[in-house]
């Protein structure tokens, strides 16, 4: 008989090494799969899209990136317009994504929206698809994350075996482990997806006039197909009375440029050849040559923000709800 | 190559697979390969350097070895230590002592610097081919009549780069009988293997993050995320270095080799002499043997004492690097040192020792330790005073800078989750530690085997799903 410490056979590897490896692999997979249905339910219930799944009734849903997070005050606009506001909002989320974010919603029964303001960042037009957020697809149910997959492992640059693998296996799991204090924390500083009483810093007048070298001489401005592909594709969602393209204030150094002004011009000109209403509300106005308004050179800061949310509310009619 | 990497995860298995096929006695050939290979992995030049260094120190202890004249005896010896140090000196010293040399004298530019790399691994694989040629000067060994078998120990992969520092006779003895491992030594490899990369990639990688982002940015840090790094620099260093250990370790059991600890829970020390007997025991016990004892130990006057102990200590800290922070950390322990050896003469160290009191001393001596940290990981003397001022003025401390402290885990709100995890992941460490120290081996017992399949299949689960898979360098790497 073999003793513990004998020297081994190579039956004894290939037994112990399959073994191992078994073992791991149903671990592994058991974990994995468990975590692709499961995560969902412990995304924060006061922002993204576990907290958007709370509510089933939604009469204004703002969707976007970090712009959207940054822009409306949903308890003031809330306040203002008598109606349910959530904003959907994860960094670097670009039309491609939100397609996908919109045409999942679409098929949820138990949620209704009246109205959606999609973020129209115009500098996305020119920008590959991109997951800056891992939470986009950690926090989306398993259908929803199908969907990602899909199109992001097809359409993201640079979307390897390796980042998949790190964005599927690796991601947020800390935002799991440690759920429920985080994301009582979370809820603390968060309102139905907005901020709850961020106070942010402002511009300097000298960094207000030094905005214009944020925009590169070097940028080009070459249109990216699957993100125009994408905003085409929401005619076939929604149409022109359920949807509005809002593009959030941007400092005017950085909007009068020409990279930026054409961007504009021609996400303009997609949106109203769809049909849909396209507003860029602080375009040429004086609140958008103010420092204080703005947080960084395209954030809007909490005052900006508390301004810009007054404005909307009046800006899109959205006292009819 | 990396521990931590895709081209090691397909190398390792492959070299362990050849070395089964291939009969015993051509094994150190191809260990010596496997060796080669894997240090080539990054400058393949560099490796030239490493035959030099092992060419120089083999026929240096050769020659020493027949010959009875001691000056002859001195002659090779010194030759050897010339070389070796030179060539150390000209890598890692000279753009140092230059551009010092240039401030001090206020000649900005007077000493040129050169554009030069340092190779990896230079400070270890020096070290232990010295250690070679000074025992074979003092005949505490033979020297080596095959080539491969001392180039084998000077370069064998698995503590090629950071150690531990082995010696001649420790290692050698085993890598001359390179026979097929035992069941013990694969299961021990392979506990040692998962529990090292536990360390690095789940521990140490992911408070990298934080650390990294702090030391950094020391002007644009608050106090508090400054404290909280140089905690969390502690925790990483010794998960980085001890975790690269345990996977030499382990890699060398699938050979059937015993490489020598080089941790022993340092944190838990109770003095700062206690510290470095239990932290990098390798190097702690090379400049013991190879430096202090020479310079005559604690056999001479107080002033020499103090002197030899000052010397072993900033030496300590040059070795690490090419930096005054190294240096003013390896000088902090010196002062620790003597300090702590000050009181032990006087009244207060017949105190009798309770639970309390072993409390207190553990305490006191992590803390002095992670104060040296400071000057460890700061990126430059003006920023360790920096973060001392900083975190000892406490001038900026308000609540909403408690908050933004932990921001630079990942900018974002998820910030307060990865410090949650990363403090359950310590508590974690800690207590399979104290498990380890108290020798549970539940899941040793053969009638527990299933058990240990599962103990550390769930690890490396974890380790798979919590890891931080960047293939970031050891911290060790750069000395």
């Amino acid at each position: 008989m073999k003793t513990a410490s004998s020297t081994f056979s190579s039956s004894w590897l290939i037994k112990h090494t399959l073994l191992g490896l078994g073992i791991i692999a149903i671990l592994t997979g058991s974990v994995l799969l468990t975590k692709s249905h499961l995560s969902s339910y412990f995304a924060p219930t006061s922002y993204g899209i576990g907290g958007l799944l709370k509510v089933k009734e939604i009469d204004l849903l703002f969707i976007g990136s970090s712009h959207t997070r940054q822009s409306y005050n949903v308890a003031l606009i809330e306040k203002k317009c008598n109606c349910k506001a959530y904003a959907l909002a994860y960094s670097g989320m670009d039309p491609h994504l939100m397609y996908i974010y919109l045409s999942y919603l679409k098929t949820r029964n138990d949620l209704k929206i009246k109205k959606i303001v999609f973020e129209a960042y115009s500098f996305k037009l020119i920008a590959d698809p991109s997951l800056s957020d891992s939470r986009i697809y950690s926090e989306a149910p398993f259908e929803l994350k199908l969907k990602l997959l899909e199109s992001i492992s097809s359409n993201v640059p640079g979307m390897d075996f390796r980042k998949l693998f790190n964005l599927v296996v690796n991601e947020n799991n800390e935002s799991l482990i440690a759920a429920p204090v985080a994301n009582y924390a979370l809820d603390l500083v968060s309102y139905k997806g907005g901020y709850k009483n961020k106070v942010t810093g402002s511009l300097s007048e000298k960094e207000f006039s030094e905005l214009h070298k944020v925009v590169s001489n070097k940028l080009k401005y070459i249109e990216n197909d699957i993100q125009i592909q994408s905003l085409k594709k929401i005619q076939d969602l929604y149409n022109s009375t359920k949807i509005i393209f809002v593009d959030p204030p941007m400092p005017e150094p950085i909007t009068h440029n020409a990279i930026t002004s054409k961007a504009m011009i021609r996400y303009k000109e997609i949106i109203e050849g769809m049909g849909y209403k396209y507003l860029a509300p602080w375009y040429g106005l004086e609140r958008a040559r103010k420092p204080s308004n703005f947080q960084d050179w395209n954030h809007l800061s909490n005052i900006g923000r508390d301004i810009f949310s007054e404005e909307i509310v009046d800006k899109l009619a959205l006292k009819s709800f | 190559m990396l521990f931590n990497s895709i081209h090691f995860l397909v190398y390792f298995p492959l070299v362990v697979m050849m070395y089964l096929m291939t009969p015993t006695r051509h094994r150190q050939i191809l260990l010596l390969l496997a060796s080669y290979y894997f240090y080539m992995a990054w400058i393949p030049e560099f490796a030239l350097l490493m035959a030099f260094t092992t060419i120089v120190n083999f026929y240096a202890a050769k020659e020493i070895d027949r010959t009875t004249v001691i000056a002859r005896r001195k002659f090779f010896l010194v030759s050897s230590l010339i070389i070796n140090f030179g060539i150390l000196f000209y890598f890692k010293y000279f753009n140092f002592f230059a551009s010092s040399l240039s401030s001090i004298l206020t000649r900005e530019g007077e000493f040129q610097t050169l554009n030069i790399i340092l190779p990896v691994g230079i400070s270890f694989y020096t070290f232990q081919a010295l250690s070679y040629t000074i025992d074979v000067y003092r005949s505490q060994s033979k020297s080596e009549s095959s080539l491969i078998d001392f180039a084998l120990y000077v370069s064998f992969f698995p503590q090629l780069v950071a150690g531990p520092i082995e010696r001649y006779e420790h290692l050698t003895s085993q890598l001359k009988t390179l026979n097929n491992p035992s069941t013990d030594d694969i299961k021990e490899g392979i506990k040692l293997i998962i529990w090292g990369f536990f360390k690095k990639v789940v521990i140490a990688d992911r408070l990298a993050i934080y650390v990294n982002s702090v030391f950094n940015n020391v002007e644009a840090s608050n106090s508090i995320s400054l404290v909280l790094a140089t905690y969390l620099f502690s925790i990483q260093i010794f998960c980085d270095f001890s975790g690269y250990t345990d996977i030499a370790r382990g890699t060398a059991r699938f050979f059937g080799i015993r490489l020598m600890d080089n941790f022993n829970r340092p944190y838990f020390a109770k003095s700062v002499s206690e510290f470095w007997g239990r932290w990098h025991i390798s190097l702690s016990t090379w400049f013991k043997d190879y430096v202090y004892i020479p310079l005559g130990g604690n056999k001479v006057s107080a002033n020499r004492w103090f002197f030899n102990i000052s010397c072993v200590f900033i030496l300590s800290g040059l070795w690490h690097g090419a930096n005054w922070t190294f240096i003013v950390w390896g000088a902090l322990h010196a002062f620790y040192f003597l300090v702590e050896r000050f009181f032990s003469q006087s009244p207060l160290a017949d105190l009798k020792s309770n639970n309390f009191t072993t409390f207190l001393r553990i305490l006191f001596t992590y803390h002095l330790v992670v104060f040296a940290w400071i000057f460890f990981r700061a990126n430059s003397i003006s920023d360790a005073t920096l973060i001392i001022n900083k975190i000892f003025t406490m001038s900026d401390f308000s609540f909403g800078a408690l908050s933004a402290a932990i921001l630079p885990f990942t900018s974002d709100n998820r910030a307060i989750a990865h410090l949650i995890t990363a403090i359950l992941l310590i508590i974690f460490m800690e207590v399979v530690h104290t498990l380890q120290e108290q020798k549970v081996k539940w899941f040793e017992e053969s009638g527990n085997s299933r058990l240990a399949y599962i103990s550390f299949s769930l690890l490396l689960v974890v380790t798979i799903f919590l890891g931080k898979f960047n293939e970031n360098s050891f911290i060790y790497f750069q000395f």
